[in-house]
């Protein structure tokens, strides 16, 4: 289990679980450090419409596997934590 | 015969859904609710799709095109 931290510095829950699944993702293979990266240094942060727990962390990079692309990491802030969902 | 392989991964503490019918290099985009994404390849053929906060599901059905 992974501590990381966004960019107010609340720590964000990233279990060996859901980053495995994360890492399955052709696209997401090397990527596992910009999802700290992400949350830590966003370009913009949404709150999801549909679940008022979950926020969206977005940021650009332009070289990955589909070109240039914003990577999203999911939030989901907990009675207990924050958590990462999928990214 | 070997039929094609449809990955579902749920996330119980997450209440997320996510399925996969082609497990190739492509991206997340937004659909027409805020609650459900759609994974394409770099042509747009549709990969699978997630859904958020799937336990809303038990009130009302969700209709979505993909």
């Amino acid at each position: 289990m992974r501590l990381l931290h966004d960019y107010q510095g609340v720590p964000i829950r990233l279990t060996d679980e859901r980053l495995n699944h994360i890492l399955e993702h052709p696209e997401m293979v090397g990527l596992e450090g910009v999802i700290g990266e992400t949350l830590s240094q966003p370009e913009t942060v949404l709150g999801s419409i549909s679940d008022p727990d979950a926020h969206l962390y977005y940021r650009l990079y332009t070289a990955t596997l589909v070109g240039e692309k914003y990577l999203c990491v999911v939030v989901k802030f907990g009675q207990e934590d924050a958590f990462v969902v999928t990214a | 015969m070997v039929k094609d392989k449809v990955k579902i991964w749920y996330d119980p503490e997450a209440d997320y859904l996510e399925v996969i019918f082609d497990q190739k290099p492509g991206y997340f985009r937004e659909t027409g609710s805020d609650q459900v994404m759609e994974k394409v390849d770099d042509q747009g053929n549709i990969l699978g799709f997630s859904v958020l906060k799937v336990s809303a599901l038990k009130k009302a059905p969700l209709e979505v095109a993909l």
